[in-house]
């Protein structure tokens, strides 16, 4: 019989909450960051398939009116497993700060995740986006007062959705490739998105009580759609 | 008269002992039937500790498969009108909706760490059953499916799909093994089962086949699945061997857990089965196999076989057939 093999090409943006509050349990995340990656990876080998490239992208977000210029930091992709050790160091290099009020601009961290530079290769891909935070999110564009707050990004929850939805009204994202896992508690705006959106887990939490089964589930629920 | 003594069924479990496809099949008085079901492994990771950290994936192919064998064995007969059909489909659509619903009200009741969202469904699964009559002056087939598991024929004009796959946009089975596309529509406990029927006429002799997404996504194009088939039972003296063969060759390439299904009717042993596909297989092989091997790495070049030969391959609408021949 003729032989047959998918290439798979994987691309992972992690977004990351890196405000003060978020100092108890910044280490978990950091860690569970740098574990998931090689943990698809792990569980893709046990099913025999093979990615053939995965790059990882980080951006760590707070707050635009109290943060300025450090309140959205991202990198570009980091090809795995090659350049493992800058992802690591840029990982390792999030500090917990800023902040102010209780809710982040998580939404605007999903907006420029979403509009990632992702990758069009494989004959089977994923985009995925993973999402780690302890709070809530103000509304899109909030912080737009401050001087550094983003050309371009989406005016309002409407337009983000449909960044999310459609690829070709600004998201970019592969529509059959996307995938969206959210650590994050049940708060209005996630929860929103983990209702609306399509292809979204979202795990109500950001660390605290998540057992390992769980962890699992999530680890499946990625790798058996790649 | 099925077969069923010389039918192949070929599982394959990407991880020994986790494998989320289950399947039916058994000879009834009022036909035959074959059922495949693949458990999505995706939507139905969760697992339950209270039945031995068994995803939901697992689960529902097998509650599903149950179900299926269950009312057949009650009130199997293949419908002859559209309307028999109809009413059958609801029996069944309401027998899947209340066993996976208060299994799931029994089991799976929300523990812990809350994981929600559009990609975490309830005991998800596909399934694509085939019910055969194929005694008598009319012997006839009745598909029922959800999902992208599939069902087909094979006959002396070849391989045939039936069933059309539920997944978003409309593509070919060949454009569809390049491309990603989630599901659409399946079984689950959480929302409204959603049942396909298609029933057409069969040949006098053939083969019924069901097949999950393991199967024929792991193959380069559906004439070598054609060729898969055919080419081990040229090559094997019994079916136990042909079974033998058509496994070893799936192990070797799938990706995901692959069940195949394939039940003869319409012989008296193997050997007339084999004698009946001999001029198929040399067809198939003369006509597409070989050409398209040669030109394996000229997709286009390929596509151009494939439409030729999905000119007989393609069953998935009706036909006139004085009103035998529907889809619902």
């Amino acid at each position: 019989m003729q032989n047959y093999q998918l290439t798979y090409h994987v691309d992972m943006v992690f977004c990351i909450d890196a405000t003060g509050s978020m100092r108890h349990v910044l280490d978990f995340v950091k860690t569970n960051a740098l574990n998931l990656y090689r943990d698809i990876a792990a569980e893709m080998e046990k099913k025999h398939k093979t990615i053939d490239k995965l790059r990882v992208r980080v951006i760590a977000f707070r707050d635009y009116i109290n943060d300025g210029e450090e309140a959205m930091l991202s990198s570009d992709f980091f090809v795995l497993p090659g350049q493992a050790q800058m992802f690591q160091e840029c990982v390792a290099g999030i500090e917990a700060k800023g902040g102010g009020d209780i809710p982040e601009d998580g939404l605007e961290a999903l907006g420029y995740a979403i509009r990632s530079d992702w990758t069009r290769e494989g004959v089977k891909k994923r985009h995925i986006i993973v999402v780690w935070s302890d709070a809530p999110t103000h509304e899109l564009g909030h912080g737009k007062i401050a001087p550094w707050y983003p050309e371009g990004m989406a005016k309002d929850f409407d337009e983000l959705s449909l960044w999310w939805e459609d690829e070709q009204l600004g998201g970019g994202m592969d529509e059959n490739a996307k995938r969206l896992l959210i650590f994050a508690p049940d708060a209005p705006e996630w929860s929103r998105i983990s209702s609306e959106w399509g292809q979204v887990i979202h795990v109500q939490t950001v660390s605290e009580g998540l057992l390992e089964v769980e962890y699992r589930q999530v680890l499946d629920a990625v790798c058996n759609t790649i | 008269m099925t077969l069923l003594g010389e039918a192949i069924v070929v599982q394959c479990a990407v991880v020994s002992e986790q494998g989320e496809d289950s399947f039916a099949m058994c000879e009834l008085a009022g036909g035959t039937l074959l059922c495949v079901t693949d458990g999505c492994g995706g939507l139905g990771s969760r697992r339950y500790e209270s039945l031995d950290g068994r995803t939901g994936a697992y689960l529902a192919s097998r509650l599903a498969a149950r179900t299926m064998q269950n009312w057949a064995e009650e009130r199997m007969q293949v419908p002859v009108t559209a309307a028999q059909g109809q009413q059958m489909l609801e029996e069944l659509q309401q027998d899947f909706q209340e066993v996976l619903s208060s299994f799931a009200k029994k089991y799976c009741e929300d523990a812990g760490v809350r994981i929600v969202g559009s990609m975490q469904r309830v005991l998800p699964t596909t399934l694509c059953a085939a019910m055969a009559e194929a005694q008598g002056q009319h012997p006839a087939c009745c598909m029922i499916w959800a999902g992208d598991s599939r069902g087909y024929t094979l006959d002396e004009n070849g391989l045939h799909q039936h069933t059309v796959d539920d997944v978003r946009g409309e593509h070919d089975a060949f454009d569809s093994l390049y491309l990603d596309l989630p599901l659409s529509n399946f079984l689950s406990a959480d929302k409204p089962v959603q049942l396909h029927m298609r029933r057409f006429p069969l040949a006098k002799q053939g083969m019924l086949i069901c097949a999950t997404d393991g199967v024929y996504s792991a193959i380069a194009n559906p004439m070598e699945l054609e060729m898969l088939l055919l080419d081990a039972m040229q090559r094997a003296k019994d079916s136990a061997r042909w079974q033998k063969r058509v496994e070893t060759q799936l192990r070797s390439v799938v990706q995901d857990d692959a069940t195949l299904l394939c039940c003869p009717y319409g012989f008296d042993h193997y050997d007339a089965m084999k004698q009946y596909f001999a001029p198929r297989h040399e067809r198939l092989k003369r006509a597409f196999i070989t050409p398209v091997r040669r030109k394996k790495r000229d997709h286009e070049a390929v596509r151009g076989y494939w439409l030729a030969y999905a000119k007989d391959y393609n069953r998935m609408e009706e036909t006139e057939h004085d009103g035998q021949d529907w889809r619902i």
